[in-house]
């Protein structure tokens, strides 16, 4: 790489890198290139709170939305954990779940869950860390696929996969789920059946009961449209 | 001195030069760390760890890719095994042991004056190129290079050259004292 190159591909690959975008290949890639770059690293290290901001901060996320949304059409639904992260549910009936749940997001880092495709009845759970104040409403007439990611998943191996209503027992369990796609994505179609009006926790476990993940969402049974 | 040139020289048994290699090295991975382990003593500590295995085996080794490429993997590593050992406990990861882990519960504040700056020119600059501001909320929705091409119908190669852009105009726009409106 000659010099012009070189600091061509410093300033594309930076904030690629810094927003957390890259695949592991590139990303390593850069970070070899990196360790022997003073540009990039006085980049990395100038914009080092930026780049956090960006990548973890609520706020940021939802003006970015906020902006996008303008030219947008929302997703049909939107939900309860970004009430969690305000806390408004927190001090209320939902506190000990909401807890639960926070400690987890905590965990889990962002580009474990993401939004899944909008066909069907589908029950999207990074959708619902996107917005306040919608449930997911259900149709009774029709089934009803949970779309989640999970980025750690080995192809191939089983989880426990449940679904839990607040303070009560679960009413689905999995326990040799396999049922990711290419793109880590989770799929589990439910009879609407199981459902009640109210809060769910979607648990994504390994075989011997680690919890992996979990997602909190709200449901809405509506009048049948046949 | 390059990297290269250090390991090269501190591989001779030059002392100085391993001094020169292993402070850079510990310098550049922080930064690396810290983007994945958001404690910032814990992302230390994974650094140490790595720096330890080089340290013990850089003289040996026979390099494929040379030595930036053979570290990265090793503090790589090193950042998946402490993910590891947060998800199983009970697992043998003996050299984790000392990090508290203290992720889950201790979460630094974020710096609120710059956080506000920040929101005020990501409007600025989101509402003239709405990609940008696309691209944010999509790596915060998990989505990695391809998905996001996909997504804007766009290459890679146009995601990066739109991405350095609008990384100058954040910058400039950061600057204190900047009334600058960001243009296309
Ligand atoms: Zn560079």
């Amino acid at each position: 790489m000659n010099r012009d190159n070189r600091k061509e591909y410093c300033d594309k690959m930076l904030h690629a890198y810094e927003l957390g975008i890259l695949s592991d290949e590139e990303r390593q890639r850069f970070e070899s290139h990196y360790l022997e770059c003073d540009y990039c690293y006085e980049g990395v290290k100038e914009f080092e709170s930026v780049a956090r901001l960006l990548r973890e901060d609520k706020t940021v996320y939802e003006t970015a939305k906020s902006i996008t949304t303008e030219t947008e059409t929302t997703s049909g639904f939107t939900g309860v954990l970004s009430k969690l992260w305000d806390g408004t549910r927190k001090q209320a009936t939902f506190a000990p779940l909401a807890a639960a749940a926070m400690i987890v997001l905590l965990m889990i880092p962002a580009y474990l869950i993401f939004i899944g495709g909008q066909q069907g009845q589908v029950i999207d759970l990074w959708g619902s860390r996107s917005a306040d104040d919608t449930v997911f409403n259900i149709d009774p007439g029709e089934d009803v696929t949970l779309e989640f990611r999970y980025g750690d998943f080995t192809p191939g191996k089983e989880y426990i996969i449940e679904v839990i209503p607040y303070l009560r027992e679960s009413v689905y369990t999995d326990s040799n789920f396999t049922a990711f796609n290419s793109h880590f994505v989770g799929q589990l179609t439910l009879s609407p059946d199981i459902f009640e009006d109210g809060f769910y926790k979607l648990l994504l476990s390994s075989v011997k009961g680690d919890p992996l993940m979990e997602v909190v969402f709200e449901v809405d049974k509506i009048e049948s449209q046949e | 001195m390059n990297l290269s040139q250090l390991c090269a020289d501190a591989q001779k048994g030059d002392k100085k030069a391993e001094n020169q290699l292993f402070t850079k090295l510990f310098e550049r991975f922080l930064p690396i760390a810290g983007y994945r382990i958001r404690n910032r003593q814990d992302a230390e500590e994974v650094c140490q760890i790595a720096l330890e295995t080089i340290l013990a085996k850089y003289k040996e080794i026979e390099f494929d890719e040379g030595f930036a490429s053979w570290a990265v993997k090793v503090l790589d590593f090193k950042i998946r095994k402490y993910f590891d050992k947060r998800k199983h406990p009970l697992q043998d990861t003996t050299e984790m042991e000392g990090i508290e882990q203290n992720q889950a519960g201790l979460v630094e504040q974020p710096d609120f004056k710059l956080r506000d700056k920040l929101l005020e020119c990501l409007k600025k600059i989101g509402k003239r190129n709405n990609r940008y501001a696309r691209i944010i909320v999509m790596q915060f929705q998990g989505y990695k290079i391809d998905e996001i091409c996909e997504k804007l119908n766009t290459t890679p190669n146009n995601v990066y050259v739109l991405l350095s852009r609008s990384r100058s105009l954040l910058k400039q726009c950061l600057e204190p004292g900047d009334t600058h409106e960001p243009g296309q």
